[in-house]
């Protein structure tokens, strides 16, 4: 499974140790990294190692930068509002069924079985990496005039030795005009797969990840499949990847699905390109609707953290709100449905109230 | 007595010589055609029954020197041979005394099973359709055949013409012709287990109680119709029919009953309304399966039960699969060996069923938390019972060497020891 894969390479990499496959993205500053960074040749995007080398020249804390999806205090903010729902987390997975087996336990032996739930289950809530859409390669090795004509067809050839992580093999095209280049992205990710299969994805895009097939999963509320089919089908800063994940997102903001992804690895994504995009509204009402306001003052403090700039985040450096106190702030200055935020506060507040003066 | 007359064709209705003296006595028309003999007789309806004396005997012999000479007379309709008698041996005695004779239920041949299936015969009622007043010549008789008032005034004798005499006889023969084919038709009986048995053939809802109460959620089905035979002193070898069936609502009830009798519909009848008497209660878990996987031994008859998930259907011996199926259980695997008599196997299966340890009981009993783990859903521990009374704080000992008592079969099977061409069978669902 790549996400895993990928999730736990992330994390050996930000304890220190070396693992085969590495990705390239962005790490919180790890003197280790630096060394290892330098020994990274190859195909790993020119414009990015200068960028986080520069960054992590300047400042161990994120402060003065922006912060990044892996950073420690953002990851806690997605996890909290991610939420831990045992049930829907290990929801019955469409298998051949076998029958179940039972044990007698006490108390603290149950206590003991849910805590090792509860471990599994926030494995697998590890959040997908969240990059940058990767630069296309369009480098040159030679132009041999001589060969032209000789061939109809373009010749891929793939280095297949085992022990190289996919990001640093050589993959070069010999094109029938002679010139001999290295493979695009694509081309790359699709030899990789036939010599080296990975389960779970197929050498050819399947036709679901089209557009008229992606709206059907839409309309029937499948955006998990949709999300852990890409995971498993595309590399995380390929294009289709990211443009997937931001239509699905799109989706789900518009008809406010915002359950559906709740207690799945998906959430802090799409918690994080919402901040991005400033698109928090409709997340916060359906946070207030469901009596989390600790998720919507949560979300509200990521918003901060990502546009310290902006007028609700002053506003509330200044007054130092906080809870309820804090959405009011945001829903007068930055919102565009404030008054909606407004009136399903007031909502809240009131059967908040009324249940305590019942209770 | 009537004289016989040979002639060479039939003869046509010598009724119309004397019009209006008709028989009134049931007469028998167009009934068992005799061979070429043929006798007409009319009796004076008026007046005292003259005894056929010499007038009588003169004016046969008289007309049959008239009939000799003139043979051609017949109607092609008479041609069939359809004889029409007015009196004969068949209207001196009843209808349930010839049909008595002629059905020859008692006898000899009857008793002791020595009557061929094939040659049973049907009584049949002759006179359906039959009118009085209806005549082969087609007189209409106000207030018998024809309406008795017409606006007010009351009707003449008529006559019908001809047409719509043969085509009133027409019709008369062709609905007796339709009724007979209805007797005829078989009714297909519902299949059981297989084509010529009775097994799992349902007798569908048991009947209502004396008090009012109906069964009619209750579905029956039959297990086994064995025919056993007793020696009496009189009659020798006197067979009865024995038959088990099981009745069940598909929410639990369920129960069985022997019944025997002479016949084999009254046998059907007394088992289905003493199986109601019998019902067992089965728990049953998230009514699709059982609790736990269970082997027994009833007499000689050894059940393995276990447990399956959903979809897994009932992959069991064919009686197993009808009772489980009255009693609500959708997916269990059943393994019988050793003896399959059909009543052993019957009550071992309840017998098994109604001592199952249901969750909730099994947690009281050990006052310990009964836990369910799914492959399906991972590692999440689902608890499915807690003791009613107080939570034991020890935990159930467990050894290293589970203490289980194997099945040499099954581990032959696992080991794959098994030869064996019905192990994986593919089989229709269910």
């Amino acid at each position: 499974m790549a996400t895993v894969r990928g999730s736990l390479s992330l994390w050996s990499l930000l304890t220190g140790s070396r693992s085969a496959d590495q990705i390239c993205f962005r790490a919180r500053s790890r003197p280790q990294f630096r060394a290892l960074l330098q020994l990274l040749p190859g195909p790993c995007g020119a414009g990015l190692p200068c960028r986080r080398l520069a960054s992590e020249a300047e400042s161990g804390s994120s402060q003065n930068k922006k912060p990044t999806f892996m950073d420690e205090e953002v990851q806690n903010i997605l996890i909290k509002m991610t939420g831990l729902d045992l049930q829907k987390v290990f929801k019955p997975s469409i298998q051949e069924l076998k029958p179940p087996t039972y044990k007698l336990m006490t108390q603290a032996q149950l206590e003991e079985a849910t805590r090792k739930a509860i471990e599994a289950a926030k494995v697998r809530l590890k959040m997908p990496p969240v990059l940058e859409e990767r630069a296309p390669i369009n480098d040159v090795l030679a132009e041999d005039k001589i060969l032209e004509g000789t061939e109809t067809a373009k010749y891929i050839f793939t280095d297949i030795s085992y022990s190289i992580p996919h990001r640093e093999r050589f993959i070069v095209v010999r094109e029938p005009s002679g010139r001999l280049r290295k493979a695009s992205w694509e081309e790359r990710d699709r030899m990789i797969q036939v010599y080296f299969p990975k389960e779970g994805r197929r050498v050819l895009t399947p036709v679901i990840f089209k557009e008229e097939n992606l709206k059907t999963m839409f309309s029937q509320d499948r955006h998990v499949d949709v999300l852990n089919l890409s995971i498993a089908q595309f590399e995380p800063d390929s294009t289709e990847y990211i443009k997937i994940h931001h239509q699905t997102y799109e989706d789900i903001d518009k008809h406010g699905k915002y359950d559906l992804l709740r207690s799945t690895r998906h959430f802090g994504g799409m918690a994080w390109y919402l901040v991005n995009k400033k698109k928090i509204d409709g997340l916060l009402i359906d946070q207030i609707q469901r009596d989390l306001v600790d998720d919507a003052t949560n979300l509200i403090q990521l918003y901060h953290l990502l546009h310290p700039d902006g007028q609700s985040a002053q506003e509330a450096k200044e007054q130092a709100a906080e809870g309820v106190h804090l959405i009011k702030i945001f829903a007068k200055t930055e919102a565009q449905k404030g008054a909606y935020i407004e009136l399903t506060l007031q909502a809240y507040q009131e059967t908040f109230i009324s249940h305590s003066a019942a209770s | 007595m009537a004289a016989a007359v040979r002639a060479a064709g039939c003869l046509p209705t010598l009724c119309g010589l004397q019009a209006g003296h008709i028989w009134s006595r049931q007469l028998y028309r167009n009934t068992f055609p005799a061979a070429s003999i043929l006798a007409v007789k009319t009796v004076l309806s008026n007046g005292p029954l003259s005894s056929p004396g010499t007038r009588d005997i003169h004016h046969f012999i008289g007309l049959s020197r008239a009939l000799q000479t003139q043979c051609c007379i017949s109607s092609p309709s008479d041609l069939m041979g359809q004889q029409y008698r007015a009196y004969s041996f068949f209207t001196k005695l009843t209808a349930d005394e010839l049909w008595k004779g002629a059905l020859a239920e008692t006898g000899a041949g009857a008793r002791k099973g020595r009557g061929k299936r094939t040659k049973k015969k049907r009584r049949k009622d002759l006179n359906r359709g039959q009118v009085i007043g209806e005549g082969r010549r087609g007189f209409l008789w106000p207030g018998l055949n024809a309406p008795l008032m017409r606006q007010g005034a009351v009707q003449t004798i008529s006559q019908r013409s001809k047409e719509e005499q043969e085509k009133v006889e027409a019709d008369l023969v062709q609905q007796r012709e339709e009724w007979d084919r209805k007797r005829k038709m078989k009714v297909k009986r519902e299949r059981g287990w297989s084509g010529n048995t009775w097994g799992g053939v349902s007798l569908g809802p048991p009947d209502p109680g004396p008090n009012g109460e109906t069964y009619d959620d209750f579905d029956t089905r039959i297990l086994e119709v064995r025919n056993v035979f007793n020696m009496t002193a009189k009659e020798g070898r006197k067979k009865s029919v024995r038959v088990l069936v099981a009745v069940g609502n598909g929410r639990g009830a369920a129960g069985f009953a022997v019944g025997k009798a002479t016949e084999r519909a009254d046998a059907f009848r007394k088992a289905k309304n003493r199986a109601v008497h019998y019902l067992h209660y089965i728990e049953r878990y998230e009514d699709h399966t059982i609790f736990h996987d269970i082997s027994l031994r009833f007499k000689r008859t050894h059940i393995k039960m276990k447990k399956q998930p959903r979809g897994y259907g009932l992959r069991c011996h064919r009686a197993i699969i009808t009772i489980c199926r009255l009693i609500g259980i959708k997916d269990m695997y059943a393994k019988v060996s050793g003896s399959v008599n059909m009543l052993n196997l019957t009550r071992g299966l309840f017998h098994g069923l109604s001592r199952q340890e249901t969750h909730q009981q099994l947690a009281d009993k050990k006052s310990l938390h009964v836990v369910e783990f799914r492959e399906e859903c991972g590692p999440l521990p689902i608890v499915v019972a807690s003791p009613q009374g107080a939570l034991r704080k020890d935990p159930e000992p467990e050894d290293e060497v589970p203490d289980t008592k194997l099945d040499w079969q099954e581990v032959r099977a696992t080991q794959g020891m098994k030869r064996s061409v019905w192990s994986n069978l593919k089989r229709a669902a269910t």
